[in-house]
């Protein structure tokens, strides 16, 4: 499995006329989940769109494994807030297409694809269209897509934020328990503190628009983590020391 | 098939009506009963078939080189910026030109055979076509376009792998207006001048006073419409699969 440290330095970046990022520097270790909290329009969402080379940089860097990110090549694979399924591909094609995208043959991706099917929860599920897919296994097939391109960081862009709560909850314990399984490096955008505390190593707090990061919350409750850890009197005090940063003027 | 029944019933009072009106009039030449349209069509059958063929074959050929141009038109102008702002308005001028005048004018200047047919059905019918496939291509996801960007996809693979399916839908609602146009238009070029077709049939019927043969002529170019209509249905279904099964959820109480 490909995974590798994320560092970013400096990033100033525009989205048309509007100054997004100002300054934004963060570090993620390899194997490391972080999350990303912030005010809604703060400039979240415009970090991953700097990263994958949707909106240009003014200054700074971007380092993947040390190694300075030039052309936006494939050190990411990035999954957006709605899913983007494409509703003529079955569930199977739509977890295939990143993977396809970039030259793997359908016989070869589907055969790469199989194997997770039962682990995200699809199994049975493979020739399904997306609109018969609830919500949270629209969102399972996203990131099984996200997954299977096998780049060294993934970026996702608040993947539960339009589930109800129960599905939420629980999709946050299956990603956890996941997670715990593959390590990936990840860096996960809520706007959901508890979601943050709860999956996360480390939260980065971003500023009001243009975004920096206000202050980096280190995480250290044990892992594995599950649900009951939610009422533990540790548990609540990282969350109230985010929010506490969060409405901080 | 329950579907049917309202437009049936429909089109049997219609054809009630004019029965009766038809034989309160004594003239019988100037309006025909339906019953008689349908005799005499019946007894010229053979001559009506020969001419049926011709319209049908012009206007499948007229409108597979609309469908051709139309999608060439649409890619280019999706590509690139600059090709809308000089098709687009070519494009719309063309759909202001009077048909009805132009028809003699193609036929003046390309005689009786089938290229001034194909000139007209293509005029009438490619407009809808492009129009459905740039404005489909233009409801794609841009969350997706992002995904497809952020992977590394060029643009021959976002038109094809997003773009294009997106526009399915729009597609054939636009093929359904155009298909419509498509035999009237041959119609209207044999009209103004042919050596073969419905058009010519029903010019040559009008002139030596056969009203029951033009208007058996007309139901001929109608049900031709029909079929070709149903035939659009039928590719949508075959094209888009994942929109069946949406509807087989959403069809609502029968």
């Amino acid at each position: 499995m490909n995974r590798a440290g994320l560092e970013v330095k400096g990033l100033t970046a525009h989205w048309d006329d509007l100054h997004v990022l100002d300054d934004l520097s963060f570090k993620v270790e390899p194997g490391q989940f972080t999350a990303i909290v912030g005010p809604s329009g703060c400039g979240k969402s415009s970090t991953f769109a700097a990263l994958t080379g949707e909106i240009g940089i003014d200054k700074g860097s971007v380092e993947v494994g040390s190694v300075p990110v030039v052309n936006h090549g494939n050190e990411f694979a990035w999954m957006p807030q709605s899913g983007a399924l494409l509703p003529w591909r079955t569930a199977l094609q739509n977890a295939t297409l990143g993977i396809e995208l970039t030259g793997t043959p359908r016989a070869e991706a589907s055969d790469r694809a199989k194997p997770y099917m039962d682990a995200f929860g699809l199994s049975g599920f493979e020739d399904s269209w997306p609109h018969q897919l609830s919500g949270g296994m629209s969102q399972r097939v996203a990131l099984l897509r996200t997954v299977l391109m096998d780049r060294p960081v993934l970026l996702l862009d608040e993947p539960f934020g339009a589930l109800d709560a129960l599905t939420r909850r629980s999709m946050q314990d299956w990603l956890e328990r996941l997670w715990e399984q593959h390590r990936w490096t990840v860096v996960l955008i809520t706007h959901d503190v508890r979601e943050a505390v709860f999956l996360a190593d480390r939260v980065f707090v971003y500023s009001d628009r243009p975004a920096a990061v206000k202050a980096t919350v280190e995480i250290d409750l044990p892992r594995p983590r599950r649900l009951e850890m939610i009422q533990t009197p540790e548990f609540a005090r990282m969350e109230s020391e985010i929010l506490s940063v969060l409405f901080s003027v | 098939m329950r579907r049917l029944i309202p437009p049936t019933a429909a089109l049997l009072g219609f054809a009630a009506i004019w029965q009766l009106a038809a034989n309160a009039k004594t003239n019988s030449q100037v309006l025909p009963a339906p019953s008689r349209v349908i005799s005499s069509g019946w007894a010229d059958r053979s001559d009506l078939l020969a001419n049926t063929l011709p319209t049908l074959g012009a206007t499948l050929l007229g409108f597979a080189l609309a469908m051709v141009l139309a999608f060439s038109l649409s890619i280019l102008i999706d590509r690139w910026a600059f090709a809308r702002g000089t098709v687009m308005p070519l494009m719309v001028i063309s759909q202001t030109l009077p048909i009805v005048v132009l028809a003699p004018l193609m036929v003046l200047w390309f005689g009786f055979g089938l290229l001034p047919k194909l000139i007209l059905v293509v005029l009438v019918t490619f407009f809808p076509l492009v129009v459905s496939l740039v404005e489909g291509y233009a409801t794609s996801d841009p969350d997706a376009g992002a995904l497809f960007r952020s992977t590394g996809a060029g643009w021959w693979r976002t038109f094809r792998g997003l773009r294009l399916p997106s526009a399915l839908p729009s597609f054939f609602t636009g093929l359904r207006i155009a298909v419509t146009y498509a035999v009237v238009a041959t119609v209207f070029a044999e009209y103004a001048g042919s050596e073969h077709g419905l058009g010519i049939y029903m010019q040559v019927a009008k002139n030596s006073f056969r009203t029951d043969l033009v208007l058996a002529a007309v139901i001929v170019t109608s049900v031709l419409t029909l079929l070709l209509f149903l035939l659009t249905h039928l590719a949508e279904w075959a094209a888009i699969p994942w929109r069946r099964a949406e509807n087989r959820q959403w069809d609502g109480p029968r």
